[in-house]
């Protein structure tokens, strides 16, 4: 660009970021304006979207060149199998009762991100692959105490689920071992995925009543919490399902943000976190630029004595500042066959 | 030169979230979470923080408003977004004079630790920075508008004329306009009338 006008960028003023206050008055307004408007139905034949073929390169952490090796036939799914046009899922205003929370600006955002992702469903055929390392000192054994010093280790998972969620695979011992999913909760197969609430409150309500224990209200919001980080982090959730679980995180009480949180598998990673179960911060990695999924994080907040889980007698301790499990997606694709890798 | 923010491929455009939100208008939120903080920067270097948060916002009504009227053909909607941005500033035009002649005043240095990368080009830049910001507050509004989507909004003189609906020839002679005051205003050709010294 030409010396007066690179000189004139040069010595602009700084670009501030709004307030989160600003920034959710804003986006309140514009949400409040939107949900006044009724959409005329008899314009939608009037517009025809553009159909595009787009590849997919969607995977968190290391794998985002790998996964573009193996893509998936992608439209700009805008259309359902009619040719209708696909309705975008309703948009969560800010909460009544204060203006939104740094935290929630950022869930926002990211559902916006999300949604506007290009995506086509896979076939049915098809198998979700999921490869994720898994860094932790292991599950305390009665009688000892794990500080941050614990040693760690470090697995990385391939699993491979088909879409219609009958089989799931895995790697047993060298060799590929293919059993039935077993249902459970969170989902971990695609169609059942597809099917959650796109309602942030509906969402919320799924989340606490289909999890076990999930209907006492005293921990209701820890349930949903863990539940929604643990969908995101066991699936390749669609995007309009993604923005969903960000709009539903954001109407949690306590929900806090760490814009620097760590680096996940060299991308810069932010944290989206809740205290649960009184002593364990869970955080859930989002690219600070893309907010594209990078994993899961559970720090221990504050020194804790149990000795649920281990069917014995007796006690373990984990000590503040313990990593009780990091995990980072390094793969996540749609793929042909089980045992195919991206 | 700073980096501009394009679109992955794999995104949706812009027009598409448009086009959508005519039938699910809620879905326009989408184009407020991609460029709301932005716009919002644009406004704030042109009006200071405060009535930046007003412009920012109201930008956004109003392309909620005419969001019928966006041109589909349009990938990206940051120019349309600025655009209108450009017009609600417009009505500040005291506000963004003054701002510009407080900036003028303000001393060496001041507002440089934001951009620490590019300390070389700084420091020689900063010498012009109260020369430029004078002659900023003199740039008539159209003309400045037109200089300011291209040096600080990043807009292509195409896409200026895009934003502020006059023909790219027009944008083009605005912002040779524009320059040629920047320049005297850098001592770099004869001076034309330069009130403010």
């Amino acid at each position: 660009m030409d010396d007066d006008i690179t000189t004139l960028h040069t010595i602009r003023p700084p670009a501030v970021a709004p307030s989160a206050d600003a920034h959710a008055a804003a986006r309140a307004a514009l949400m409040e304006r939107a949900a006044r408007t009724v959409s005329v139905p008899g314009r939608i034949h009037r517009f025809r979207l553009p159909r595009r073929g787009v590849r997919l390169a969607v995977a968190g952490g290391l794998a985002v060149a790998a996964a573009a090796a193996v893509t998936v036939a992608l439209s700009l799914g805008g259309m359902d199998q009619n040719g209708r046009p696909r309705a975008l899922p309703p948009v969560a205003p800010v909460p009544p009762g204060g203006p939104a929370t740094q935290a929630q600006t950022v869930l926002y955002q990211a559902a916006g991100q999300a949604e506007a992702r290009a995506f086509t469903p896979p076939r049915p055929s098809q198998w979700t692959y999921l490869e994720t390392r898994y860094t932790s000192p292991g599950k305390p054994a009665i009688g000892t105490t794990q500080t941050p010093k614990s040693p760690l280790r470090t697995r990385v998972d391939r699993v491979w689920i088909r879409v219609d969620g009958t089989q799931l695979a895995e790697y047993d011992g060298g060799r590929l071992t293919v059993s039935a999913t077993g249902g459970g909760m969170p989902p971990v197969d695609y169609a059942s995925v597809v099917k959650i609430p796109l309602d942030p409150d509906a969402l919320l309500a799924w989340a606490k009543r289909d999890s076990p224990g999930g209907k006492t209200a005293r921990n209701g919001d820890d349930i949903a919490f863990s539940m929604l980080a643990s969908l995101l982090n066991n699936n390749l959730v669609p995007p309009r399902q993604e923005a969903a679980v960000y709009r539903a995180m954001a109407k949690i009480p306590h929900v806090t943000l760490d814009r620097k949180s760590v680096d996940v598998a060299g991308r810069p990673a932010l944290a989206v976190s809740r205290v649960v179960w009184g002593y364990i911060r869970e955080d859930v990695l989002l690219d600070r630029t893309s907010y594209a999924y990078l994993g899961d994080r559970n720090v221990v907040i504050k020194d804790h004595t149990g000795d649920a889980g281990t069917g014995e007698h007796g006690t373990w301790t984990v000590k503040k500042g313990t990593i009780d499990v990091l995990s980072v997606r390094l793969a996540a694709a749609f793929v042909d066959r089980p045992g195919q890798q991206v | 030169m700073a980096v501009v923010n394009r679109m992955l491929p794999t995104e949706l455009s812009d027009a598409a979230i448009i086009e959508r939100s005519l039938w699910e208008p809620e879905g326009f939120a989408a184009v407020f979470d991609r460029h709301y903080t932005r716009i919002h920067g644009f406004a704030g270097q042109r009006l200071g923080p405060s009535l930046a948060d007003d412009v920012a916002a109201e930008t956004f009504l109003v392309a909620f408003d005419r969001r019928e009227r966006y041109d589909l053909s349009r990938a990206d909607a940051r120019p349309w977004l600025y655009g209108i941005a450009s017009n609600l500033i417009s009505r500040h035009h005291r506000a963004e004079v003054r701002q510009y002649r407080a900036l003028a005043r303000a001393g060496v240095g001041e507002v440089a630790e934001s951009h620490a990368d590019r300390v070389v080009t700084r420091l020689d830049a900063e010498a012009h920075r109260g020369p430029l910001m004078a002659a900023l507050a003199e740039i008539s509004a159209g003309d400045r508008d037109v200089l300011l989507l291209v040096a600080w909004a990043e807009l292509t003189s195409e896409e200026t004329g895009e934003a502020l609906g006059i023909p790219a020839g027009t944008a083009r002679s605005r912002l040779h306009r524009a320059r040629k005051q920047l320049r005297a205003a850098m001592g770099q050709i004869e001076p034309t009338a330069e009130e403010d010294r």
